[in-house]
């Protein structure tokens, strides 16, 4: 026999509460898994969706609250593009779309002719020609959600829009977009003139020096605007910020939640096993290996609900993906070490619930508990 | 010079800030090999004085000595239970979900680091308290008789030179009693395990070579017979 065995065989004598508490700190260890992977989804998809397009830096309004609730004048991209250093210059208009079928959709406009659709990877059709209207191309992955496609229509606020292409592109944000010409998304939006953010390619974007000696010159010179870094978009935005924030904070709660479940348990554990704690002591154990006993069933609880967290995050993240509103939204792939990240989480607070009845088993009076009935 | 195993010396045990006085200055030794019945009415201080010998409770004042040291800590009472003292309980206190194989090796852990180790000594243990062929029950599935004699091989798991039973037949009915009592005396011979034995059973007080009469915390009598 293993030491684990009787620490095992302590949790099977109570096989439902422990399946109960294993399945409680499951649902918040799938909970914190399922937070993490939306934040991480929307963090990374909004990163890889700037960075497969080519840009270098983001020039968005200082005081918005959003770089794409923003707006400024279009003609600032000439301004900027003359800087010197600043290889190109693409404006852009972003929003949110609600479409017929109440789906959510990110709608993007860009300037026909223009470098950002040459970024694009088409699946089948082909990018508007430029002065092109009333046309827009689909992201492979919101063509289902849209049930949409080549040579059909999408209808944005009852305006029609013929679909001429059907692209892909990296990052889950970016593969889920209708994009429309910058000049139709200006008129739904009635922001004629406008766009929120302007993509910028700079010359040796590898050389970070280089980098920061054109933001520097940027900022200097366009004091009304921000210049982001492409990898720096989820630590600028605060859309993504309070998300994040929201995120840290559920899954603060649920692993909280988890702890007290476990703590419960084992307290309640320990209460019912008074005597055979005072016979363990009464043959000698130290107080060290019945602490290592009590800590080892915390343990063991918190590695099954952890595993089972994983697979209940995972299962939460794809059908979360499924929801219309969030549809394209989410990455539900789930990297390993953000799963063993969350294992340990869970590993970690189950010794840490255990530790309080396991200091409760130790100042138990032997004498006192060989007579507990 | 007799072989002092356990000395007990001066030793008061008070309860409730002392208004209870449960042993009142008593001292004793057990000498190595010693067969004694500590006997005495409800009350008298037995099994105060036991959990006292075993380190289970610490005297108020005086001290118990173990091969004439005084075991300062409770982790070195642990230690001195876990190789030097075996234990015997009137309810036999096993785990209920282990098997009887499993029960005997508890006590191994920490003195045999190998768990093959601990099941062949505790298989061969078993097979001398004739419990060969319930290795695999758990103490739920075993009579009262082959209960204790389970408690007894977890008792001698690992090789104690004083065996400490509480009433150890209280129990059981008496075949299982007189059972009980042969086999422990055949491990006495064997082993030479100094055996103390808590009873009223004037009967088996009567078996053993010395008896230890309490009454209100005092010794009132220490008789020494022939076996």
């Amino acid at each position: 026999m293993h030491f684990i065995t009787i620490a095992a065989q302590n949790l099977h004598r109570r096989p439902l509460r422990s399946s109960l508490t294993a399945l409680g700190v499951a649902m918040a260890v799938g909970c914190v898994l399922a937070m993490t992977g939306i934040s991480r989804s929307l963090d990374h998809g909004w990163v890889n969706t700037f960075m497969a397009r080519g840009t270098h830096l983001l020039a968005v309004r200082k005081d918005s609250a959003e770089m794409f609730t923003g707006a400024i004048r279009e003609d600032v991209g000439d301004q900027l593009a003359a800087v010197e250093g600043v290889r190109s210059v693409s404006g852009e208009l972003m929003e949110l779309e609600s479409m017929a079928d109440d789906t959510t959709m990110l709608a993007g406009g860009w300037k026909t002719g223009g470098r950002l659709w040459t970024s694009l990877q088409l699946n089948e059709g082909r990018i508007p020609a430029e002065g092109e209207r009333g046309v827009a191309l689909v992201g492979e992955a919101a063509v289902d959600s849209l049930k949409t496609g080549l040579g059909r229509t999408v209808k944005i606020q009852d305006k029609p829009f013929a679909v001429i292409g059907i692209f892909k592109q990296s990052g889950s944000m970016g593969n889920s977009m209708l994009l429309l010409p910058l000049a139709d998304l200006q008129d739904v939006m009635g922001m004629q003139g406008r766009v929120a953010i302007f993509n910028l390619q700079v010359d040796n974007p590898g050389d970070s020096a280089r980098v920061a000696d054109i933001r520097a010159r940027l900022k200097t010179r366009f004091p009304e605007l921000a210049f982001w870094e492409t990898k720096d978009i989820s630590e600028k935005s605060e859309v993504l910020r309070l998300l994040r924030a929201i995120s840290w904070g559920v899954s603060t709660m649920a692993a909280i939640i988890g702890c007290l479940v476990l703590l419960n348990t084992l307290l309640m554990s320990v209460a019912e096993r008074t005597r055979e704690i005072g016979v363990l002591s009464a043959l000698g154990w130290s107080p060290r290996r019945i602490l290592g006993l009590i800590v080892l069933e915390g343990f063991l609880l918190s590695a099954a609900g952890g595993l089972l967290g994983i697979a209940l995050g995972f299962a939460g993240l794809r059908g979360m993906s499924f929801n219309p509103n969030l549809v394209g939204f989410l990455d539900t792939s789930i990297p390993l070490p953000v799963m063993l990240q969350t294992l340990g989480l869970a590993l970690g607070l189950g010794a840490l619930a255990s530790l309080y009845p396991a200091w409760r088993a130790l100042r138990l009076n032997v004498v006192e508990a060989l007579r507990y009935e | 010079m007799p072989d002092v195993l356990v000395a007990v010396r001066n030793v008061s045990r008070a309860y409730s800030d002392g208004s209870v006085t449960a042993l009142d200055n008593l001292s004793l030794t057990l000498e190595r090999g010693d067969y004694l019945a500590l006997t005495g009415p409800s009350g008298s201080g037995k099994s105060t004085l036991l959990h006292l010998i075993c380190g289970l409770d610490q005297p108020s004042r005086g001290e118990i000595q173990f091969e004439g040291r005084h075991p300062g800590s409770a982790h070195e009472w642990s230690r001195l239970r876990s190789r030097r003292i075996g234990l015997i309980f009137q309810s036999f206190n096993l785990l209920p979900t282990l098997t009887a194989l499993e029960n005997v090796e508890v006590p191994m852990f920490g003195v045999l680091p190998r768990s093959p180790d601990r099941a062949r000594h505790a298989t061969a243990l078993l097979d001398r308290v004739g419990l060969a062929q319930r290795l695999h029950h758990r103490p739920g599935q075993l009579s009262g008789g082959e209960r204790q004699r389970l408690a007894i091989a977890r008792a001698l798991a690992n090789s104690p030179d004083l065996l400490l039973a509480d009433e150890p037949t209280g129990n059981l009915d008496s075949k299982n009693s007189r059972d009980i009592l042969a086999l422990l005396e055949e491990l006495h011979h064997e082993r030479g395990v100094t055996l103390v034995i808590v009873t009223h059973d004037p009967e088996i007080a009567g078996r053993t070579r010395r008896i230890l009469r309490l009454l209100d915390g005092r010794i009132q009598s220490d008789t020494r017979q022939e076996a």
